[in-house]
């Protein structure tokens, strides 16, 4: 229906619209993951309402129902509106004193003839039908009150369909269709109000019709077109259907000052059946039929406004495309102990240093211009050591260390990471070696020359994993 | 079984940036520090929830010659090598010494495929041939990744070494490579191994798609950004005590708000869609002028301003007099229509207020209206469209394994479109034009979204636009 696919229309943009801030990929896997679920034909629709049920947890009445409940408010008070002004225009019309029967001519023409002229330039003025003709639509429906109650609408529903309505570019089918079944409801109204008032003149009081006309008109002609208008029920209700006799006794002159015998009157009331089926074939039905089409058309222009809206299609989007994505376990950052080792003392003079290259950190030349550069004399013989030689042969090395030295300065690439492998290193110096001995490591860059700050701070605090109070790293 | 690959190495080499980057998780963690992975973690590229391959990111190799020494010291012959690992993993499992070891051989020993990382800025060493040995020893296909962290160049050193113990030897720029490389990366791994092709080709095709569908949904995303900043109005109810100079500077700055804040919600979109979770951006807001704006005061009611909503009452008068002049037989004279128009009219003219001030469900029908926007500049709708098209290509072609945030402006907004082709931008400026008018049909928005989307297939080029990364 019209009312549940406006309500969800409602209730689903609510829904978008408040699940605007939630990350793209987490609405793609929550709607994927939700969409798989579903049924595989499912229709557009339906995939719209479970994902809304779903998702949004809704409470009754939600604003789309209220939005659809003030819809039906509306066509129920157009209806009645209608059917006063109806009512209204046939106690007019039928108004029969006695004087003159009613003039069929001009109570048709009233009561189906005008009605049916505005029903026809709607059909016309249905878009697409006749080019051009535009101005005249916009300046027709600037005038309906159905326009003005859909404005009114769509402050309420905020979905803005009628406001733009003036603007042909963005009129949307929704709101022309809908303008029209309002239209037909204030119609429909009308000719109730019509009929309900006829039937009750023809109970209650004797009426009497006739017709009139200045021109020279032959009741054979007239009993013709009267009989045309008349084929649709004359098979099967031919007591409304005037037969020549009737209409060559209904013609009527107002200079007949005499009034109508009682028997010209009864015969002069037996119109009656043809006026309420007139009205009701040519005023009521059409009308009925034009509600019923335009609730039709609403219905497809509701749907498509729901699966052709923005938000509503990357919904669908959501829960039809599939997901190429990756899922990881990542948790949380791990924690890196951010503790470092102490500064390095001040270099004193003349204390015995034993220097130590891991890895092929530094040639032997380079390292010995370091070490005298920062450390004067008293430099014990450079010991090249890797983790490519086996662990007796680091071991003899390390124990070959003189007894005298006070501190052992160890040169390392600083552009790779310390390992594990390396406080390994450390720890198997200090079982070699007494445990007042400095060991001064010093990282240093690919031209051998020195690290920066931050790749220092980065080996002083890798190497608090090597409990030892005399480590320290310095920058070379 | 899917193919699953353990990205292994030496710390600190751009293991976790690799698989940032392959994996598009910018949370990731990524540091100078080494030991920042602790453990493996398993990343599964599931399409449409079948999982095609899963990428292991390890910690590294940490006590490598001590593992070496274990595996050497019980091997007799190269059939017993793989087992052999195997026994060192289930030997080793829980012992803190070696659990690094452990978390990046466990997924080798099961099966997977090896993705061996070095850091070609940086000079080789022949302490790495220990890790190579061993990985060697796993039996599985492995290929080397070169990355590049760095200024240095020892690419080719590294190649050489590499080549001995790697039968597929690729350079990797993981900061730095673009959709394509990524794709032949991943090609890559299905050479390793011709039962793992067919998955991996799919995983291809599938990213291919949906690379495709991302540009399409950003493209939507930007085209509803733009008609919506077009037809942004920002109205206000006046009444007769409000300082209407003071509201109207109010409301433009909240219009200007409303602006800035569609835009960062399209921008959020455009990252989320591309998976830039935690990316930060610097950008600065739309300056709007006054100049560039509507701002007037009006009256409606039911949409109708009060001069067509007395043409509608006459109108009304007029057909419901004119009823009454038919009901007459035309006596009248059509004094019922005159009539009808006249006091229809005056009626809407002089009742309207009345009217405007009901209200109806807690709306009131109408009244006085101060309005700011829609904006009028015919330059706007470029701008938001360069901004938008300059931010797509950041966040479309930037790698998550950057952690720094985005910095983005334009410095020629309409030259930033001479990089289009021009039939593209004819059409962009008729449908940009059709926008700003203050209306665009459902048919031209499909087609705004279309252009854009083939807009965000070029490049905007490097002349109009500033791109840099801020720290």
């Amino acid at each position: 229906m019209s009312d549940s696919q406006l309500a969800l229309l409602v209730d689903v943009k609510n829904a978008l619209s408040e699940d605007a801030d939630t990350p793209y990929s987490e609405r793609l896997e929550r709607d994927r993951a939700f969409g798989r679920g579903l049924a595989e034909n499912l229709s557009a629709a339906d995939q719209l309402l479970a994902w809304w049920r779903t998702t949004a947890d809704p409470v009754s009445p939600t604003a789309g129902e209220r939005v659809v409940r003030l819809r039906r408010m509306v066509s129920a008070v157009l209806c009645l509106i209608g059917a006063l002004l109806g009512m209204s225009l046939s106690t007019i019309v039928f108004g029969y004193d006695g004087a003159y029967p009613v003039n069929l001519f001009a109570l048709l023409g009233v009561v189906v003839g005008i009605p049916f002229v505005l029903l026809i330039l709607t059909l016309l003025l249905l878009p697409g039908w006749i080019p051009g003709l535009g101005v005249v639509r916009d300046a027709v429906s600037g005038i309906s009150p159905s326009r003005w109650v859909g404005v009114w609408l769509d402050r309420y529903s905020r979905l803005n369909l009628f406001s733009t309505y003036s603007d042909q570019r963005r009129r949307s089918s929704f709101a022309r269709w809908q303008l029209i079944v309002f239209s037909q409801w204030l119609a429909v109204g009308f000719f109730l109000g019509v009929l309900l008032v006829a039937w009750l003149l023809v109970v209650v009081t004797d009426l009497a019709f006739g017709w009139s006309t200045t021109l020279q008109a032959d009741s054979a002609v007239v009993h013709g077109a009267l009989n045309t208008l008349a084929s649709p029920w004359s098979a099967w209700l031919p007591v409304a259907v005037p037969d020549l006799e009737l209409v060559a006794a209904s013609r009527f002159y107002r200079l007949e000052a005499d009034g109508l015998s009682s028997a010209r009157a009864v015969q002069l009331g037996e119109w009656w059946p043809f006026v309420l089926m007139v009205i009701v074939v040519y005023g009521l039905l059409p009308r009925v039929a034009l509600l019923i089409a335009g609730y039709w058309r609403l219905r497809l222009a509701t749907r498509s406004l729901l699966v052709a809206d923005p938000d509503t299609a990357a919904l669908l989007d959501r829960l039809a495309l599939p997901v190429v994505g990756y899922v990881g376990d990542a948790s949380a950052e791990e924690s890196v102990d951010s503790s470092s080792v102490a500064s390095p003392p001040s270099v004193e003079a003349g204390v015995t240093t034993q220097a130590l290259v891991w890895n092929d950190a530094v040639g032997t030349a380079a390292a010995t211009d370091w070490l005298s550069a920062n450390h004067g004399a008293q430099l014990a013989q450079l010991i090249q050591l890797s983790v490519l030689q086996d662990l007796a042969e680091r071991t003899a090395a390390l124990q070959a260390i003189d007894k005298e030295v006070r501190r052992i300065v160890i040169f390392t690439k600083g552009w790779e990471p310390p390992l594990l492998e390396f406080s390994d290193f450390l720890e198997l110096i200090r079982e070699n070696v007494a445990a007042d001995v400095s060991l001064m490591v010093v990282p240093l860059d690919v031209s051998g020359v020195k690290v920066q700050a931050a790749e220092r701070d980065i080996w002083a605090r890798a190497l608090t994993n090597v409990d030892d109070a005399r480590l320290y790293v310095v920058e070379a | 079984m899917i193919p699953s690959f353990a990205v292994v190495g030496h710390p600190n080499k751009g293991k976790s940036s690799i698989v940032a980057t392959l994996a598009e998780d910018d949370r990731i963690h990524i540091g100078p520090t080494p030991g920042t992975t602790r453990r493996a973690h398993h990343y599964t590229l599931s399409v449409a929830g079948e999982p095609q391959y899963v990428l292991v990111d390890t910690p590294g190799f940490q006590r490598a010659r001590e593992v070496l020494d274990w595996l050497q010291s019980r091997a007799k012959s190269a059939s017993e090598r793989p087992g052999l690992v195997a026994e060192f993993v289930r030997t080793h499992e829980g012992d803190v010494r070696f659990r690094d070891e452990c978390e990046l051989l466990d997924p080798i020993v099961a099966g997977a495929g090896i993705l061996y990382v070095v850091d070609g800025a940086k000079p080789y060493g022949p302490e790495y041939e220990i890790e190579m040995q061993i990985l060697q020893w796993t039996g599985q296909p492995r290929m080397a990744l070169i990355n590049l962290i760095g200024s240095g160049d020892h690419v080719d050193d590294w190649r050489h070494a590499l080549a001995q113990y790697f039968s597929i030897v690729r350079v990797f720029d993981a900061v730095n490579a673009d959709f394509d490389n990524r794709l032949s990366l991943l090609r890559g791994f299905g050479e390793l191994n011709e039962d793992w092709r067919g998955a991996v080709d799919k995983a291809v095709a599938a990213l291919k798609t949906e690379r495709r569908r991302r540009r399409e949904r950003s493209a939507r995303d930007i085209a509803s950004c733009l008609i919506d900043s077009l037809e942004m109005v920002q109205r206000v109810a006046l009444d007769d005590r409000q300082d209407v100079e003071e509201l109207q500077s109010r409301l433009m700055a909240q219009f200007q708000d409303r602006i800035r804040r569609r835009e960062r919600r399209s921008r959020d979109a455009v990252q989320s869609l591309y998976r830039h979770q935690s990316l930060t951006r610097e950008e600065a807001a739309t300056e709007l002028l006054h100049s560039d704006l509507f701002t007037g005061e009006g009256w409606e009611l039911f949409g109708l301003s009060r001069t067509q909503l007395a043409i509608s009452g006459a109108l009304t008068g007029a057909v419901a007099g004119g009823g009454i002049d038919a009901l007459l037989g035309g006596a009248s004279l059509l004094l019922g229509a005159g009539i009808g128009a006249l006091l229809g009219s005056a009626g809407a003219w002089l009742g309207g207020e009345e009217i405007a001030k009901v209200k109806v469900l807690g709306e009131p029908l109408g009244g006085r209206v101060l309005q700011v926007g829609p904006v009028r500049s015919a330059n706007f709708p470029w701008v938001i469209l360069g901004r938008a098209w300059v931010h797509h290509h950041l966040v479309a072609e930037r790698n998550h394994a950057r952690r720094e945030s985005i910095a983005s402006s334009i410095t020629a907004e309409r030259h930033l479109m001479d990089a289009l082709p021009d039939e593209l931008r004819r059409a962009l400026s008729r449908l940009l034009k059709r926008a700003a008018a203050g209306g665009i049909s459902a048919a031209d928005r499909l087609s705004l979204a279309q252009r854009i989307g083939e807009m965000l297939e070029n490049n905007p080029g490097n002349t109009a636009v500033v791109d840099s990364d801020v720290d």
